[in-house]
């Protein structure tokens, strides 16, 4: 466990700080994500993931969650309209996705879609900084992001790709 | 809405859910389509929206601070040294992918912790008392406590039990009410003296079933403890929430 935390410690450090600026919180965040990951190590499957994005997959929900939560803290709904929906099963994904084939498939995305990509995930701008630095609509900024994602998972199912590792 | 129309609206609502950029509404939305189509989602866009993300970071890391490394390598010498829990985790659907490939970087990293796991799960859980006795017999200065039932939760009751060396520990609850997992789920709190009074450790979210018969609960402190002073269980949203407003009490353990 040593090892996991010298290795893929950074990586959730780098990619919490990316949702939570202030650096207490953060800190707590990655205790919790690394206690979620020793939990679930038991259900990592090299054939499905590599090890740096089955770890990113726990740090992006959690962190996700986190924010979600945040900001429904403040008006506490009632139970009887509170969600619950089940984190999807990894064993049941399909598409494997390597470097390679990640970046061939984005290159069949139009240009617009992939340079709001390129801001969302290559320099962690949220989507209402993405609005404004574009000058798109948030909706609109909200729904290429949406499309882009489903059109690059069609295409990497279609092409049939089975290999699924990206950098570990 | 044709079957196209929704087919279309749920995976939509699924890339959503992968970017974090559902509303509350379309949380709702999504729980509903789920259970209208009856089918329970892939992980593809989860996957495919981490790669995207990680691939990036991995050009720029960022050290931990060291404190916080600190703390992580302690509590993974805790965990790693408390093997033979008698309490009960999750399950294991997948370990042996991992086991039958230990060359792997991840799995070599957490194969002590994998070992240790799969050697107790496959062990039946103990009886509520002989785990007291088994996790007394391992720290002599476990910590044991009895919850009193809150409010309308007056029949509430049962102990709990902590280890501060093996940082793990149980609850044993009887008399709290079956929940609805969908509507509403029980949460414990720790207060522990060593951080903010007004900020107590979550210690996970668990359920109720029906059948009347006392429930042992793992906990699943988020944070390390330091020889807390309570255990507080709340009524929460389903999955819990980070901070409790404490509107539901329901039992209470103190020193």
């Amino acid at each position: 466990m040593n090892v996991c935390i010298n290795l893929y410690g950074p990586i959730v450090w780098t990619l919490v700080r990316r949702y939570v600026k202030d650096s207490a919180t953060s800190e707590d965040l990655v205790q919790e994500i690394f206690t979620e990951i020793w939990k679930k190590a038991a259900t990592y499957d090299p054939t499905v993931a590599s090890e740096s994005t089955f770890i990113g997959m726990i740090t992006r929900r959690r962190a996700i969650d986190f924010l979600r939560r945040q900001g429904r803290n403040p008006s506490f709904e009632p139970l009887e309209v509170a969600d619950s929906f089940p984190d999807p099963a990894l064993e049941a994904s399909s598409i494997p996705c390597d470097t390679e084939a990640l970046k061939s498939s984005l290159k069949t995305l139009p240009e617009e879609t992939r340079q709001l990509f390129h801001l969302f995930f290559d320099d962690g701008f949220t989507h209402p900084e993405i609005a404004e630095k574009t000058g798109l609509p948030l909706g609109t900024v909200k729904t290429l992001l949406r499309r882009g994602l489903l059109a690059l998972r069609d295409h990497l199912r279609s092409a049939g790709i089975t290999n699924t590792k990206t950098a570990s | 809405m044709n079957p196209s129309d929704s087919e279309n609206r749920y995976n939509e609502l699924l890339a959503g859910r992968a970017l974090g950029d559902l509303t509350p509404d379309e949380e709702r939305e999504l729980a509903l389509l789920s259970e209208q189509a009856d089918i329970a989602p892939d992980a593809d866009l989860e996957l495919l929206a981490a790669s995207l993300a990680v691939e990036p970071v991995l050009q720029r890391l960022e050290p931990m601070p060291a404190g916080l490394a600190a703390r992580l390598h302690q509590k993974a010498a805790m965990i790693g040294h408390s093997g033979g829990s008698p309490i009960i985790y999750p399950q294991i659907p997948a370990w042996k992918n991992i086991l039958l490939n230990p060359m792997i970087g991840w799995a070599a990293a957490a194969a002590i912790l994998i070992l240790s796991l799969v050697l107790t799960h496959t062990k039946a859980p103990l009886p509520p008392e002989q785990a007291a006795a088994r996790l007394r017999s391992e720290d002599k200065d476990m910590i044991e406590r009895k919850f009193e039932g809150l409010g309308e939760f007056k029949q509430a009751a049962g102990r709990v039990l902590w280890s501060d060396a093996q940082q793990r520990g149980f609850m044993i609850l009887t008399g709290i009410p079956a929940n609805d997992p969908r509507k509403a789920q029980y949460q414990l709190w720790i207060v522990d003296p060593t951080r903010d009074a007004d900020a107590p450790v979550d210690g996970g979210v668990f359920d109720i079933p029906s059948n009347g018969s006392p429930v042992v609960v793992p906990i699943a402190a988020k944070l390390a403890l330091s020889k807390p002073k309570a255990f507080v269980i709340t009524l929460e949203h389903p999955g819990g929430v980070v901070k409790s407003k404490q509107e539901h009490l329901v039992a209470l353990a103190k020193s």
